[in-house]
């Protein structure tokens, strides 16, 4: 048979789009998505909406890591000649995430809700202490919606069943949802807990916050580093989804290519001792011994961070100052005092969650 | 002087174990202390509580009589080859589970005592199980095996793995000078080699008070006359600090296998004074991503005289189900540090059952694609499938189909088999009035799932 007769027999290939029904078209570009062939061979990565051509007809599996942290996974056959699609969305899995953008989008004045505080939550435990700059609202089908009120000066916390929870607010969000926390009452086997969840509004904080949560750390990080500068400028400000993009990066190695934006962080969010550590153990990967870290590390020390990767951060970077230093002295002394404290975190938790009491250190 | 105990087999319910050494005067299961007695008689394979609540039951249980035989430990590399042609591959494996200075080893310490903290059983097992699996199945296309140094100080009764027990030719120890001679040779060899790989296994009774890392307390930990409280451990956090530099071996897979304590006997170790750490270089590697077995105050569960929960699922995620499929040749099925955190965790989460034992992936992780593992055969997955509604399994059969050629067919159900890896079809052949149907399937390891809907004809 001729070269001629062969290139005329060979099936004509064919093409393989994916759609990720996710809203942020952020998010919806930095999600991969994976091609595998019938020997699980990956073929291809590619993104939402854009195809992957030059496929053999056959079928083939298509996997994505969506915005709640988990794998998602379809097969689907190509034919020759002709483009295959295939969606992926993810159910809602509340009444919070399903009705939540709806009613509250444009604009709140939050004195309106002021009224919603503790004395009228309706479930056990009754009394349901708030610090004083945030508002409750809810429940909304088990969840408690918490919003900001005013200008933070501090990490805002929850107590629950005498546990004292960080609050993810974003005192940046343009309207009710993209600025609140969510809390979710979780039963485990031998013990009743809260945690603290960002609302799913926030499209790119809610989804890193997901993937961590399903160990997808690598995915997080992905997304960590194309947000970066999204979660920070004014178009789309939230501070406390940029500290969790810098503790990822952190993780991964990659934050000190932006040690300009953590100074940005540190600064501007005073109230978030987070940017302080990291910004500290950035400066001390470079320098094992540095006045400026030790500076930042004592005012963190003072204020209770967000996250409880923050903490275990501030603590172990205080414990392992140099001995040979002038400040390991006053390094063993903060070690000690929040040592006391490390021994009651719920570790874990994603926020912080101690039953110290609200007070700080 | 108490009996030895008699060997753990999975069969044997942990009460009827203890009263073999108790007799009749062994608490009833709702007495015995915390968290001990929500596993008794639960499952099978007994699992071991380890800390001041629990010790009692278990030092009773695994004292010896005889007076221990303490084994001066040279320095042993079982595998020691300083000059390889390709990338070295140097691995640390550390397993403690004798401690001689607690409260039932053979030289109490009213430290020792104080501290809570008993015998172990499985650290040291475990940790030559993965010294056996580096020595015998890693497989690493670019890299050669260089350095493999072992240090385990077993309890009595306890198994090591034969391969190891005969190279080590039974020269066992865990101290403080025993460790560091490997360790420091260890470092030595990764701080020669950019291009090298590392590989951290230690196993033991722990402290941790964050998630960032933990202490590991040695054979000889609680001695009289030592320096501090932990001079006898080693700070794992300080360790991965001190080769974390550029000058280091670049790519690092650190494996904590720690018991937790509770706060009370955490107490005792506020301070990290005298846990060797190192010191820290600047820069940092490409990758090093440290698994700690169970956050703070977590317990770290085993079998006794058996593996760890971790171990067992971290070599069962290196043998098959952390397999992670990349592009084609010869090196596509592979474990990455991605594939094994997605596996890791939720396999121990539900292997502890009430326990909540939950793995934790801190230290410098990279990108997730480093390589530890690659696969010479393709690996199998549990397929399980049923259909929907569940009337039509009912006198249906199937065949899975493989391109184009049929490897299976049943009229079981569910239907189960151990497949190769890939894409199957499924052709459904049901009892009217439901319709022939195909459908496509992704087997996968570990194990895959699939309800395939069959429509009314």
């Amino acid at each position: 048979m001729s070269d001629f007769e062969n290139v005329r027999t060979k099936p004509e290939p064919g093409s393989l789009v994916a759609e990720l029904n996710v809203s942020s078209y952020r998010l919806r570009e930095q999600l991969s998505i994976e091609v595998r062939d019938s020997s699980l061979a990956l073929v291809g990565e590619l993104h939402s909406g854009r195809p992957l051509l030059d496929l053999a007809p056959g079928y083939y599996e298509v996997k994505t890591i969506m915005d709640d942290g988990r794998a998602h996974t379809k097969v689907v056959r190509v034919n020759s000649g002709e483009r295959a699609r295939v969606e992926f969305e993810v159910e809602p899995t509340s009444l919070m995430e399903r009705s939540g953008t709806t009613q509250y989008k444009r604009g709140y004045d939050p004195t309106a809700y002021a009224f919603l505080r503790a004395e009228t939550v309706q479930w056990t435990p009754s009394e349901y202490p708030l610090s004083a700059e945030v508002g409750s609202f809810g429940p909304q089908d088990g969840d408690w919606l918490l919003v900001p009120i005013g200008h933070l000066s501090a990490v805002p916390w929850v107590s629950f069943a005498a546990e004292f929870i960080s609050l993810p607010v974003n005192p940046r969000g343009r309207n009710l949802t993209e600025s609140a926390a969510v809390v979710r009452v979780v039963e485990f086997e031998m013990s009743t807990s809260a945690r603290a969840w960002v609302h799913p509004d926030r499209k790119l904080t809610s989804a890193m916050q997901h993937m961590l949560s399903e160990s997808r750390v690598f995915q997080a990080h992905t997304l960590a580093e194309a947000a970066a500068e999204d979660l920070l400028q004014a178009k789309y400000s939230d501070p406390v989804g940029a500290t969790l993009g810098a503790i990822v990066m952190h993780r991964a190695g990659t934050l000190d290519k932006r040690i300009a934006w953590l100074e940005n962080l540190q600064r501007d969010f005073d109230w978030l001792p987070d940017g302080k550590i990291l910004l500290a153990a950035e400066l001390l990967a470079v320098q094992p011994v540095a006045s400026r870290a030790f500076e930042l590390l004592t005012k963190a020390a003072k204020q209770r961070p967000m996250f409880t990767a923050s903490f275990a951060i501030l603590l172990e970077t205080l414990r392992r100052w140099p001995s040979h230093d002038a400040f390991s002295a006053e390094a063993s002394q903060l070690a000690e005092i929040l040592g006391k404290i490390a021994v009651d975190v719920d570790w874990t938790a994603f926020t912080l969650t101690t039953i110290n009491g609200p007070k700080w250190p | 002087m108490r009996p030895n105990p008699p060997r753990a087999s999975p069969e044997v319910d942990t009460r009827e174990r203890l009263s073999d050494v108790w007799g009749p005067s062994i608490p009833a299961p709702g007495k015995v202390a915390g968290e001990l007695e929500s596993f008794v008689g639960k499952t099978p394979h007994s699992v071991q509580m380890h800390g001041r609540r629990g010790h009692r039951a278990i030092c009773l249980a695994s004292a010896s009589p005889a007076v221990v035989q303490l084994h001066r430990h040279t320095m042993v590399a079982i595998v020691d080859n300083e000059d390889t042609a390709r990338s070295p591959i140097h691995v640390f494996v550390l397993g403690v589970s004798r401690y001689r200075h607690v409260a039932d080893g053979p030289e109490p310490t009213q430290l020792g005592e104080n501290s809570g903290l008993a015998q172990l059983t499985s650290a040291a097992r475990s940790a030559s199980e993965f010294a056996a699996w580096m020595l015998n199945e890693h497989r690493d296309p670019n890299g050669e095996l260089a350095s493999l140094f072992v240090s385990l100080a077993p309890s009595d009764g306890e198994e090591i793995h034969a391969d190891i027990a005969t190279r080590l030719q039974q020269k066992y120890g865990a101290t403080r000078a025993d460790v560091m001679a490997d360790w420091l040779r260890f470092r030595a060899r990764c701080q020669a080699r950019r291009d090298a790989t590392a590989f951290v296994y230690v196993a033991g009774h722990g402290v941790q008070l964050t998630t960032e890392g933990a202490v590991i307390l040695l054979e000889d930990f609680a001695g009289n006359h030592q320096e501090s409280t932990l001079w006898a451990s080693l700070d794992m956090k300080g360790l991965h600090a001190s080769l974390n530099g550029k000058d280091a071996a670049q790519q690092q897979f650190w494996f904590i296998d720690a018991c937790r304590e509770e706060p009370d006997a955490a107490k005792y170790f506020a301070s990290l004074a005298g846990a060797f750490g190192g010191d820290v270089p600047l820069g940092r590697t490409k990758a090093s991503p440290m698994f700690l077995a169970a956050g703070p105050r977590k317990r770290a569960f085993a079998n006794p005289y058996g593996l760890s929960l971790f171990c067992a699922a971290l070599l069962a995620g290196l043998r098959q189900e952390a397999a992670f499929s990349s592009w084609a040749g010869e090196d596509q099925w592979r474990v990455t540090t991605s594939s094994l955190a997605a596996q890791l965790r939720p396999r121990v989460l539900r292997e502890s059952e009430s326990g909540r034992q939950m793995v934790e992936v801190t230290g410098h992780i990279g990108t997730g694609a480093e390589v530890l593992h690659v696969f010479l055969q393709l690996p199998r997955a549990r397929l399980v499938v049923r259909l929907d509604p569940p009337a039509a399994e009912s006198g249906s059969s199937a065949k899975l189909l493989r391109n184009n050629e049929e490897v299976y067919s049943t009229a079981t159900w569910p239907l189960e088999s151990d497949l190769v890896a890939g894409l199957y079809v499924i052709h459904v052949t049901p009892t009217p009035p439901f319709a022939d149907c195909y459908d496509a399937i992704a087997v996968s390891p570990p194990r895959s799932e699939k309800e395939v809907r069959v429509k009314q004809a």
